[in-house]
């Protein structure tokens, strides 16, 4: 299986056909296994990009490259898949499904990818999976087993979240802003046990926000705004 | 699999919601067929009434009329059929039998009828079924009287009991015929139709205790004992209706048509079968009426869950965000609410069924007894699964209009939503 490197060029996305550019990137490369901390200020098109990676919205020219699948290539059917078995994502905040229980939101990604499934059931069930990535991630499964996801805290949520974008061993996780609710002192050993998870599976990180106070700990850091030419000037300066 | 699983739980989690959303469904699916359970009963009931009557004879009024009165005991005759009318059918070469009915007065609410003993070996009710006794033996003495299945279980009453007739059909505390009261002989086993309803007592009966009876009245010092009767000439000045069974049926329209053009007493023949489908005939804008109002209930039950899928929608903007980012296609967001209406659909129309099951099972003697309708507790019709199977149809395609709106906002959206 290749690992996942991420490669887009020459890209153009507006989200209609005679709209603003909204994203004009000619080149940008994550190595497959880095840990990219991309800086996003609001309007520098970081949405937009990660719809984008994910195979939501379809960019109008350009390629994108995810391990060596050309996602721009693919229908949306298949790029649905592709994300599904491939990609991890956390989000900002309310990242979990109301209506499910703790290990369900965990294991959400493999109820629509067997590879996933798969992959996380390998050495021991499913659940077993998903309790050891909870653990992992400093939660007692046990424990918090019994209430509604939603009684969680927000740091929580969030290290539920991770290990639901852990679960399977996706080749890519992208992170938009996912410390940004929880405090200072959990932001770093929230990302230390993401990273010793993806250390461990090989999978690249691409973790979008504007706090560049955390820069210190990625393999490299890039501002969106240097990247897109579509981004306001006013957010390059920023 | 998945996306039925997350629809169940989805449910689950907006249980409230959904609870009141299947109840409303399930009364309206209980309306839908409760109304159909009804025309079905009403209609077999009365067809399964009588059976092997080829004639039905009575003063000349409307064909509705005279079977309304001499099959079913509703309403009342007009005028009666002289007993010189009678024993002229019975003579003439085509007929095989014919069976006098005397109406006209009544037990504790149940109607009495004077007819003959021939009536307990010819009368065919159901599929040319024959009466049959639970208890006891067609009458013989002049006052004998035969029990329908529901009179003896209603007003537990057994053999040798008395039963004192009362003159008319007015409530109890009328006049009544105290001082010649009849007993118990037989008890007819159930039959589902108006009989079951009916005090059976001789012609002869009938007559002996009107023999000092003069309209609607006693004849003020004239007193005739019981005994007494016995003694008289209890042939009848006229019956209320006669049944006629014909040798060949070829025979029905010609002997129809005597009977109808007699010109010593106006009288009207009418065949059961073509009576009772001119009665349909009437009642059919009725039970138009009734099915349009009850589908309207079912469209508003529908409707109740639309609304409640679609006011859902805007909170689950996040919901569908998270799902399309763990891999969910729009086919999947639009899968899960059509599951959504489907199972909500599904289970109320189910529930709807049951409740129907239910209610007859409660309501059915009392159905039986207030308005002589028998409505059978069996396996659901063909026709009542093809409108549970529309229902459900109709509940998919509701669902639609919310699942295709998630699916274009779920696109819109992509797979953050910052709300």
């Amino acid at each position: 299986m290749d690992m996942a490197g991420v490669e887009l060029s020459d890209l153009r996305f507006r989200w209609t056909r005679t709209g603003p550019l909204v994203l004009d990137i000619d080149a940008f490369a994550v190595e497959a296994g880095a840990r990219i901390f991309l800086r996003g200020p609001s309007g520098s098109g970081k949405t937009t990009l990660l719809n984008v990676i994910g195979g939501v919205a379809t960019p109008q020219t350009g390629r994108i490259r995810i391990g060596d699948t050309e996602i721009t290539e693919l229908s949306p059917a298949a790029r649905d898949r592709f994300r599904a078995e491939r990609i991890g994502f956390i989000f900002q905040q309310f990242n979990l499904v109301p209506y499910l229980g703790l290990i369900e939101n965990v294991t959400l990604p493999c109820r629509f990818s067997a590879q996933r499934r798969e992959k996380a059931s390998a050495n021991r069930s499913l659940d077993q999976e998903a309790q050891r990535l909870l653990t992992h991630m400093q939660l007692d499964p046990a424990e918090l087993a019994g209430r509604p996801v939603a009684t969680l805290s927000v740091g929580q949520q969030q290290r539920v979240a991770a290990a639901r974008a852990l679960v399977g061993s996706p080749d890519l996780i992208v992170a938009d802003e996912p410390t940004s609710s929880i405090d200072a002192d959990a932001r770093e050993a929230f990302l230390k046990l993401l990273f010793d998870e993806t250390k461990r599976t090989g999978a690249t990180v691409i973790f979008v926000s504007h706090d560049t106070g955390l820069t210190d700990i990625f393999d490299r850091t890039v501002d969106l705004a240097s990247i897109n030419r579509a981004a306001p000037m006013q957010k390059h300066a920023a | 699999m998945a996306i039925l699983t997350l629809a169940l739980k989805s449910l689950w989690n907006r249980r409230l919601t959904a609870i009141l959303t299947v109840l409303a469904i399930a009364v309206s699916v209980l309306l839908l067929l409760g109304v159909e359970k009804v025309r079905t009963g009403a209609k077999s009931s009365f067809a399964n009434t009588i059976a092997g009557t080829d004639l039905i004879v009575g003063a000349r009024s409307g064909a509705t009329q005279l079977l309304l009165y001499s099959v079913f005991r509703i309403g009342n005759a007009t005028n009666n059929i002289s007993w010189a009318s009678y024993r002229r059918i019975t003579r003439h070469p085509d007929v095989a039998w014919a069976l006098p009915l005397s109406l006209g007065d009544s037990h504790r609410g149940y109607r009495v009828l004077g007819t003959t003993a021939a009536y307990f070996d010819h009368y065919r009710y159901g599929r040319r079924q024959n009466l049959a006794f639970a208890d006891g033996k067609p009458f013989e003495d002049l006052y004998d009287a035969v029990l329908g299945a529901e009179v003896a279980k209603a007003l537990d009453y057994s053999m040798d009991d008395p039963v004192v007739i009362t003159h008319g059909l007015g409530a109890e505390g009328f006049q009544k015929h105290d001082d010649k009261p009849f007993r118990v002989v037989g008890i007819l086993k159930p039959t589902g139709t108006p009989l079951d309803r009916t005090i059976h007592i001789s012609l002869e009966g009938m007559e002996a205790i009107h023999v000092d009876w003069q309209g609607g009245t006693r004849i003020p010092g004239l007193t005739v004992s019981a005994e007494e009767a016995r003694q008289m000439n209890l042939t009848p000045k006229s019956v209320t209706a006669i049944l006629i069974g014909l040798k060949s049926r070829f025979a029905t329209f010609g002997l129809q048509r005597q009977i109808n053009e007699d010109r010593r007493e106006p009288l009207l023949a009418i065949l059961p079968g073509v009576a009772l489908q001119e009665m349909w005939d009437l009642m059919g804008t009725a039970e138009a009426a009734l099915s349009a109002i009850s589908i309207f209930v079912v469209a508003s039950g529908l409707l109740g869950m639309l609304i409640m899928l679609l006011a859902g929608l805007g909170e689950r903007r996040r919901e569908m965000a998270i799902l399309r980012s763990v891999g969910a296609r729009p086919l999947h967001i639009f899968g899960l609410l059509v599951a959504e209406a489907a199972l909500l659909t599904m289970v109320g129309a189910i529930l709807g069924l049951a409740l129907l099951y239910a209610g007859l099972t409660i309501a059915q003697p009392w159905i039986v007894a207030e308005y002589g309708l028998f409505l059978p507790i069996e396996a659901p019709s063909p026709r009542d699964l093809s409108l549970l199977g529309a229902v459900i149809g109709a509940g998919f395609l509701a669902g639609a209009l919310p699942a295709w709106k998630a699916c274009r906002q779920s696109l819109a959206d992509g797979m953050i939503v910052r709300v």
